[in-house]
């Protein structure tokens, strides 16, 4: 593990409620334990709404750490697959939105050819629209999240076969 | 000639109460007499009451109740909110007009208000009723260097400088309902709808859209918001001077982005004025679901993020990052 990968990790519980975190790397995977504390441990699972963000964020963190040492940070999880393949994951915790307004085209669907800068969705966060743009050019493969969903940080939203 | 015109009028106030001659004008500002009459042509179709009698000269009378950016921007104080302004008498909606200004390069802190939106937008695709005249609608351009993820606590920011801002020149107690709502009573005065765009790392910019209901009655409210809203005049009874609220508006505004409080920073600030906090609420889930799906109880908590807490009558806890989120009043209906 190397220190980029300590600082995204550390970046990643920030916010959350993990008040500790052992991480011990072996030759045929990764032992990790977690404690929790506070408040979103209670935050149990009515679907209702969005899930509590933190327990999910954490969850993540010990299914990705389970897997792979390298699979520790989302940013490395999402360049996965093949090598022109990328996701494109969540930036913060929220809901996800295909379309600029319920009426409105998608920005993109499966298929589509898009370009750096193009905006593909919108991730709604305490009323705050923010409009997700595109950092590489290619075609959209597939969409992963549907329409009104809500979406943890590092989530993968969409893969993108990468020009 | 905006410039001229610009000048004209600032002579013109300094002499309120006097005739001012063409020639000393034209002096004064080092222009020729024809510039100084079609500057003042100018300034009287944008409604300056400028009366002109021969051998006296210009005397200013009144001014029109427009926001126009050169009467906001006298006697105003701020370092980067509203030092540019655009004005329309009608617009389509502020906010898609400052996204427009924002990718051809509008600098931090532009603002662009209107008198009437003909198409004033709230949240997914929401209408929000802007009459010509009667309230404040507006959008600032902001580009704080954060990253995309951090932008939602500029919407804080901006309900927290709405409530200061009321209070300062109405004398009302505004409240604000999560997020960023805010509230006289438990009727909806000011929405917010916040507009961002970037790239994952670093946000290029955000559109704040204001829309503050300033001197409606309750007849210019459509039946179906009469009972969810209010407007500062029937909340204090009088006429508010739109132009010393804005000027208002656009110094908390100017405050709070300098300091840029973080998150828990501004959570604090804001937690005295939550109406949210202590109520109970009904929460709407996003996605459309039906009726029957909605989440009741009581919002116990903010958390330093900004996120909101509910307890449901079985006591367990959920935290909210979206969603609508209603108040139970008083007569048993959710605002």
């Amino acid at each position: 593990m190397n220190i980029k990968e300590i600082k995204e990790l550390i970046k990643m519980l920030d916010g959350t409620d993990i008040t500790q975190l052992d991480l011990e790397m072996e030759s045929d995977g990764v032992k990790i334990s977690i404690k929790k504390g506070g408040l979103a441990t209670q935050a149990a699972a009515t679907s209702v709404v969005a899930p509590p963000a933190a327990v999910h964020a954490a969850e993540k963190t010990v299914e990705t750490a389970a897997q792979k040492a390298k699979e520790i940070n989302p940013a490395r999880a999402s360049e996965e697959a093949s090598e022109n393949q990328v996701k494109i994951v969540a930036p913060m915790v929220g809901t996800f939105y295909r379309a600029p307004s319920p009426e409105a085209e998608p920005y993109v669907k499966e298929g589509d050819r898009i370009i750096t800068g193009q905006p593909l969705c919108i991730i709604e966060a305490m009323k705050l629209m923010n409009e997700i743009e595109s950092e590489v050019n290619g075609a959209i493969l597939k969409v992963l999240v549907e329409n009104g969903q809500p979406v943890e940080y590092g989530q993968p939203l969409f893969l993108v076969e990468k020009a | 000639m905006d410039r001229t015109k610009k000048a004209i009028l600032e002579l013109l106030y300094k002499n309120q109460g006097e005739y001012l001659s063409g020639e000393a004008l034209a002096c004064q500002l080092k222009i020729s007499r024809t510039a100084v009459w079609k500057g003042i042509r100018i300034l009287k179709t944008e409604g300056y009451q400028i009366k002109g009698v021969p051998h006296l000269g210009y005397l200013l009378q009144n001014v029109p109740d427009l926001l126009l950016p050169a009467e906001i921007a006298r006697g105003l104080h701020t370092q980067i909110i509203g030092r540019e302004i655009q004005h329309f008498p009608e617009i389509d909606s502020t906010n898609t007009r400052a996204r427009a200004l924002a990718k051809t390069g509008a600098p931090d802190g532009t603002v662009v208000v209107a008198e009437a939106q003909t198409a004033g937008r709230g949240r997914r695709g929401r209408s929000w009723e802007s009459p010509p005249g009667l309230g404040l609608w507006m959008t600032v351009l902001l580009r704080p260097k954060v990253p995309l993820q951090e932008t939602a606590r500029f919407t804080l920011l901006s309900a927290l400088a709405v409530v200061r801002a009321v209070t300062r020149v109405c004398a009302l107690s505004p409240r604000i309902k999560w997020p960023n709502d805010v509230l006289i009573g438990d009727r909806k005065v000011c929405g917010i709808l916040a507009e961002a765009s970037g790239e994952l790392e670093m946000a290029e910019y955000l559109a704040v859209g204001i829309g503050l209901n300033v001197n409606q009655e309750g007849s210019h409210f459509s039946p179906e918001l009469r009972r969810k809203a209010t407007s500062l005049r029937l909340a204090c009874g009088r006429m508010v001077d739109r132009l010393v609220l804005i000027r208002a508006l656009l110094e908390e505004l100017d405050g709070l982005y300098l300091e840029q409080p973080g998150f828990p920073e501004l959570v604090d600030l804001t937690r005295p004025y939550s109406a949210t906090l202590g109520a109970r609420v009904r929460v709407d889930p996003v996605g459309g679901a039906t009726e029957g799906q909605c989440l009741t109880g009581r919002a116990v908590a903010i958390t330093p993020d900004g996120w909101l807490v509910i307890e449901d009558d079985a006591g367990r806890r959920q935290v909210l990052h979206a969603g609508d989120v209603s108040i139970r009043s008083a007569d048993g209906g959710y605002v």
